[in-house]
C-alpha cells in the first residue's frame, strides 16, 4: 500500500473517531505504519468532529496533513471543516441519503455517493452507518474483510452485549464493504432528520415529537411506567432512533416531558391545558 | 411559544449543546420552569463557570456572566453586593466548585452572602472526558483511576454536610439528584427563595448522570444515581453550626 492520508469527518456522537480508530489499528496491523489524529471541539456531541488517518509504508514523521486523498463526509453539520481539506485530486464519499450532492461542491468528477443511513436505517439500525463507511473505505485501502471486522470486535466488543446485535454489526460492515459507490446519480437526501414537530393524534391525545432535537439518549423508554415507547426506525438530529409512542398504551401522565433533557417529546390529553411540571 | 420548553428557556438555540442524556439540561429546565413560576426572568443574573456547566451560556433568555474557573460564586457574591435587589445564581460543577473553587464557597458560606449556589455534581471532570475528581466515589472506574479509586485519594467529598458545618442557622442547603425531578424542583424553588426571604446563604447539590463519561446508557445512568444516594443522602441537610 502506497502512502495514503484519509479525514473522515462527521457530527459527534456518529462514531466518526470510533471508525477511525479501527481504520488506523486495521492498516497497522496490514503492514504499513499508521497515525491517527482526533480533532474536536469542547462539546462531546453534535458538533463537528475530525480524524486524521495517515499511513505509510516507511516511517510517518508527522501526523497531521492538509489535503486528503480520500474525504469521507458523514454528516453535513461538517461540511465547512472538509471543505478545507479538499484538492482537485481528492476523492470524496459523501452520505447521499443524508446529503445533497450540490452541498459539497461544484466538482462532482470524484464525489461517490455512500447511502449509508439509508441502507442502515432500512436494514439495521441509523448507529450502525458509521461502519457501513469503515466497510467502503476498507474495501478500497485493499484492506481483507475478516482483519477488518476481528478489530471492530475487539474494540467494540464490550457494546455488543448480546449475538443478535453483534451480528447486525458484522452485516452492517459487510453491506458496507460489499455496495458499490454511486457515481453521476445520487441517492435523494431524504433521510434528513424532519424539521419542525411531529404532531401524532390519537383518540383522546395527541403527541408532539421534535425530531431536530432528539439525541437518542433513551430516559423516555426507561421512564415511561407503562412501557408505551419503543425505539422507531427513524434517524433523530444526532443520527441516533427517534422514540416511538404507542398511543393506546399512553396514559399521559407526562412523566418522558418532565424527564427529557433535550425537549423533544410531549403527550397532551385533548382539551386541556397542561402547565409546565 | 414553544411547547417543550419553559418560557425563560432561549428557543433559537435548541437544540442545545449537552451530550444526550445530559443530567445539565434535565436540570436546567426545572430551572427555566422555576424562573417562570417565580417570576424573576427579568431579575436574575445566572453566573456559570468553566466545565460543561458553561454549555449553559445561551440556554436562557436571562442575564448570564460567565467567569474564571471556580470563582462563580466569588464574583456572583460581588454582584449581589452591588446588585441587592437582583436574584443572584451561581450554578457550577463539582469541579469548579468543590476541587479549584473549593476556599471561595467556603468562604461565602462562612461570611452567609445572600445567593443561591448550585453544584451540579457528575462525580468526574466531564468536559476533559471524565477523569476523577474529589467528589468520584471510592472505587469507581475513570479515565484516570483505571484500577477504581484508590482509597489514598480520599472518598467522595460531601459538599453539603462539609458546608453545613460552618453555614449560618438561616442559610438553607440541600442535595437533589436527576433521578427524582419533581424533588429537585421544589428544592430549586427553596434555594432561589430563600436568598431573598431570609437574606442568606443557600446551596444545593444536584447528582447528575454523565452518560458519556460513564460509558452508561440511560438505564444503568439512573441505577448508578441510586447507588450514588446510598452514601450522598437527598434531601434538605441540617445546619449543624450552633455558634453562628
Amino acid at each position: 500500500m502506497k502512502n495514503t492520508k484519509i479525514i473522515i469527518v462527521g457530527m459527534g456522537g456518529q462514531g466518526v473517531q470510533t471508525i477511525a480508530k479501527i481504520l488506523a489499528l486495521a492498516i497497522a496491523g496490514s503492514g504499513p505504519k499508521a497515525s491517527y489524529i482526533p480533532q474536536f471541539g469542547v462539546e462531546q456531541r453534535g458538533t463537528p468532529s475530525v480524524a486524521f488517518i495517515k499511513s505509510d509504508p516507511d516511517k510517518i514523521s508527522y501526523p497531521l496533513f492538509d489535503v486528503a486523498d480520500w474525504l469521507l463526509i458523514l454528516h453535513p453539520v461538517a461540511l465547512a471543516k472538509a471543505a478545507a481539506h479538499i484538492d482537485k485530486r481528492t476523492k470524496i464519499i459523501f452520505d447521499s441519503s443524508l446529503i445533497a450532492v450540490k452541498e459539497i461542491g461544484k466538482n462532482s468528477a470524484n464525489y461517490f455517493g455512500l447511502p449509508a443511513v439509508k441502507l442502515a436505517s432500512d436494514n439495521f439500525s441509523g448507529r450502525s452507518a458509521n461502519l457501513i463507511f469503515l466497510g467502503k473505505i476498507s474495501q478500497i485501502l485493499n484492506l481483507p474483510f475478516d482483519s477488518i471486522w476481528q478489530k471492530t470486535a475487539d474494540l467494540l466488543g464490550r457494546k455488543f452485549k448480546n449475538k443478535s446485535i453483534k451480528e447486525a454489526n458484522r452485516k452492517a460492515l459487510l453491506t458496507g464493504y460489499e455496495n458499490s459507490l454511486e457515481k453521476g446519480k445520487f441517492s435523494q437526501p431524504t433521510y434528513q432528520p424532519q424539521t419542525g414537530t411531529i404532531n401524532l393524534q390519537g383518540d383522546d391525545k395527541q403527541l408532539f415529537l421534535a425530531p431536530e432535537r432528539c439525541k437518542g439518549c433513551g430516559i423516555c423508554l426507561v421512564k415511561c411506567p407503562v412501557g408505551a415507547i419503543k425505539w422507531s426506525h427513524h434517524a433523530g438530529a444526532f443520527a441516533t432512533p427517534l422514540p416511538e409512542v404507542d398511543l393506546d398504551k399512553c396514559t399521559a401522565c407526562g412523566i418522558c416531558f418532565l424527564y427529557c433533557p433535550d425537549g423533544a417529546i410531549k403527550v397532551e390529553k385533548k382539551n386541556k391545558k397542561y402547565g409546565y411540571n | 411559544m414553544d411547547r417543550f420548553f419553559p418560557k425563560s428557556c432561549k428557543q433559537k438555540t435548541k437544540p442545545h449543546l449537552f451530550c444526550p442524556g445530559c443530567g445539565h439540561a434535565a436540570i436546567l429546565k426545572q430551572l427555566g420552569a422555576v424562573i417562570d413560576e417565580m417570576d424573576i426572568q427579568r431579575n436574575i443574573t445566572f453566573g456559570i463557570d468553566i466545565g460543561c456547566s458553561l454549555l449553559a451560556w445561551d440556554f436562557f433568555d436571562v442575564d448570564t456572566v460567565q467567569t474564571h474557573h471556580g470563582r462563580t460564586a466569588s464574583v456572583m457574591m460581588g454582584y449581589k453586593m452591588a446588585r441587592p435587589e437582583r436574584v443572584a445564581v451561581a450554578y457550577m460543577g463539582d469541579g469548579g466548585a468543590y476541587a479549584i473553587g473549593l476556599q471561595s464557597l467556603l468562604h461565602i458560606a462562612l461570611r452567609n452572602e445572600p445567593i443561591s449556589v448550585i453544584v451540579v455534581n457528575n462525580a468526574n471532570y466531564a468536559m476533559t472526558g471524565g477523569q476523577m475528581s474529589p467528589t468520584t466515589p471510592v472505587e469507581a472506574i475513570t479515565v484516570a483511576s483505571s484500577q477504581g479509586k484508590d482509597m489514598i485519594f480520599g472518598p467522595g467529598l460531601k459538599g453539603p454536610e462539609l458546608i453545613s458545618r460552618i453555614a449560618a442557622k438561616n442559610s438553607w442547603i440541600g442535595r437533589a439528584s436527576t433521578g427524582n425531578l419533581s424533588q429537585l424542583k421544589n428544592m430549586l424553588k427553596k434555594v432561589m427563595a430563600n436568598q431573598a426571604e431570609n437574606k442568606s446563604f443557600s446551596f444545593l447539590e444536584i447528582l447528575s448522570a454523565c452518560p458519556v463519561n460513564w460509558k452508561t446508557d440511560a438505564a444503568l445512568s439512573f441505577k448508578r444515581l441510586e447507588e450514588m444516594q446510598k452514601n450522598y443522602p437527598l434531601g434538605e441537610v441540617k445546619i449543624s453550626n450552633e455558634k453562628h
